[in-house]
């Protein structure tokens, strides 16, 4: 199969480029055959302290293949934490730094991995929290995941915490299966240009390809006027966050 | 719209906390043996190490908030202690690294196979118990209004202060209800200024939270904080509900005789930054 990988970012307005708390794995664009592709995005979470470190371990342990399922997660997991604390240089830091150090990072995740086998295109897509997947063909959206719709996303996402076990995976870890064909594409979107884009889509009736062409080519352009308008309930149609997209082109 | 304004370094919130340091806080308070001015400092600082924890990323504290802490009782003044003595509202960032002392102090956490076992923690004062002398409110209410007016005109498109009052008695120098007025017409281009008062009678009453009509109270001082005390926007709203309060569109930040854990929920009520108030979230 071939990918074409590709992706836009930009930090919260107001914020310093090195203050942007997501992450996502490859960190280069692509265009590649291969039997096997993953690629992740996690989103950190702003009030948590060293999140962005946090996310991009979460990334980058699903893309190197630490982890497939929820049980393999859980097990990986122990390991992620201590490659997060051993990162921080403790020593140096003040009594509220060290506080906030045992409260942990929290980070949601969305893993997506595309192969061609025998019987055909396969792809996997895991989740915890509200990072969402787009998988569209022939200009047609086909599923949208985890969340569906505007009314879902809340303060309180589902979360992968760093420093200390919180709770089974069970619940918040959530898997999703299908069959790609030729043409197909992917798109991962943190929450607050997910959540923009089924408002979009669902509420403004907007052509989801054209969006996301639009996305893509005018990116910052588009980002700016999301977070400008308004909608009826006076709350900005793009939330001042944090905003990437990943975008997974499949074919034959 | 009001109360939409996210926090952020560019608008940040205010927070003035006007703390009641008359004679009657030497009364005895909760479980613990303590009196109403320890449990109050010993609340109070916990709520301040709670606001810098909830600024502190990474290395570094980000200026979310500023905060003021009026004392009245002998004095109507600044009640931090220590390198802020005397200062009125300031950065989260000093709060956070000026605190008169730091002590030892331990909290039992769980071990890890079913039981509970002592840690030790570093506990950062700000805030030492004072209690001597009548009740001057409506002084400490005015200064409020002057710290609000000074903050907003710096601060015009931020959410507006946020002042709590935690009193357990009647002003002794005069009506505050006229103070607190022209408190609440302080105002940013979000809104006007919210008054939320927390009331520890010495009274045997039952305990009443976020009332949204004063026939339940049958305290006389009651009923005037209750006037005083600002209608819950919509954040605060939320954030009662998810403390497992019944809150109406007509509640407000007012709370009766409640126990040391429903003080403690009032507080961080009043100051939610909660994620589950969006106007208060942190960005």
């Amino acid at each position: 199969m071939q990918v074409r990988f590709d992706f836009r970012f930009i930090q919260k307005e107001g914020n310093e480029a090195s203050e942007y708390e997501d992450a996502f794995s490859p960190r280069e664009e692509l265009l590649v055959a291969a039997k096997k592709f993953r690629c992740a995005l996690s989103d950190g979470a702003s009030e948590s302290t060293y999140a962005g470190d946090w996310a991009r371990i979460l990334v980058d342990g699903f893309v190197n293949e630490n982890f497939d399922d929820s049980a393999s997660l859980e097990h990986a997991l122990p390991g992620f934490c201590d490659v997060w604390q051993g990162q921080i240089d403790k020593a140096s830091l003040s009594w509220f730094a060290k506080e906030k150090l045992t409260q942990g990072a929290f980070a949601t995740f969305l893993g997506l991995e595309l192969s061609h086998g025998l019987d055909g295109g396969q792809w996997e897509c895991h989740a915890v929290g509200d990072t969402c997947l787009f998988h569209s063909r022939n200009q047609t959206v086909l599923n949208i995941f985890p969340l569906t719709s505007t009314h879902q996303f809340s303060n309180h996402p589902d979360l992968l915490a760093s420093a200390y076990n919180n709770g089974s995976l069970i619940q918040r870890y959530k898997p999703l299966y299908g069959q790609w064909r030729a043409g197909d594409q992917f798109i991962l979107a943190t929450d607050a240009i997910a959540c923009c884009i089924i408002n979009e889509i669902t509420n403004e009736a907007r052509d989801f390809a054209h969006l996301s062409e639009m996305l893509f080519e005018e990116f910052e352009e588009m980002v700016r006027l999301f977070r400008n308008r308004e909608l009826a309930d006076g709350s900005s149609c793009l939330k001042n966050d944090d905003v990437s997209i990943l975008r997974v082109s499949v074919d034959e | 719209m009001q109360y939409k304004s996210q926090l952020s370094r560019v608008n940040p919130g205010c927070f003035i906390f006007l703390v009641d340091q008359s004679g009657s806080m030497e009364e005895a308070f909760g479980t613990m043996g303590e009196t109403k001015a320890q449990f109050l400092a010993n609340a109070m600082n916990r709520l301040l190490k709670t606001l810098v924890l909830r600024c502190a990323k990474g290395p570094e504290i980000r200026d979310y908030f500023d905060v003021g802490v009026i004392g009245y009782g002998e004095t109507v003044a600044s009640a931090l202690a220590g390198p802020l003595r005397g200062r009125s509202i300031v950065a989260i960032s000093e709060i956070a690294k000026s605190p008169d002392r730091v002590e030892e102090r331990s909290r039992q956490i769980s071990d890890g196979a079913g039981g509970l076992t002592q840690e030790k923690i570093e506990f950062p004062v700000w805030f030492d118990a004072v209690a001597s002398n009548g009740t001057p409110m409506a002084e400490a209410i005015r200064t409020a209004t002057q710290w609000a007016n000074g903050w907003v005109k710096q601060h015009p498109q931020s959410f507006p202060p946020i002042v709590i009052n935690i009193t357990d008695g009647e002003a002794t120098d005069a009506d505050p209800v006229p103070e607190a007025r022209r408190l609440v017409q302080v105002a940013t281009n979000d809104g006007p200024a919210l008054l939320f008062n927390i009331h520890l009678s010495s009274k045997s009453l039952p305990p009443v939270a976020f009332p949204s009509s004063d026939r339940t109270l049958a305290d006389e001082y009651a009923l005037m904080l209750f006037s005083m005390s600002s209608i819950l926007p919509d954040t605060f709203m939320a954030a009662a509900t998810d403390e497992g309060y019944s809150v109406s569109s007509q509640s407000r930040g007012y709370t009766f005789n409640g126990d040391g854990v429903s003080l403690i929920k009032f507080l961080q009520i009043g100051t939610s930054t909660t994620k589950s108030g969006s106007l208060l979230t942190l960005r």
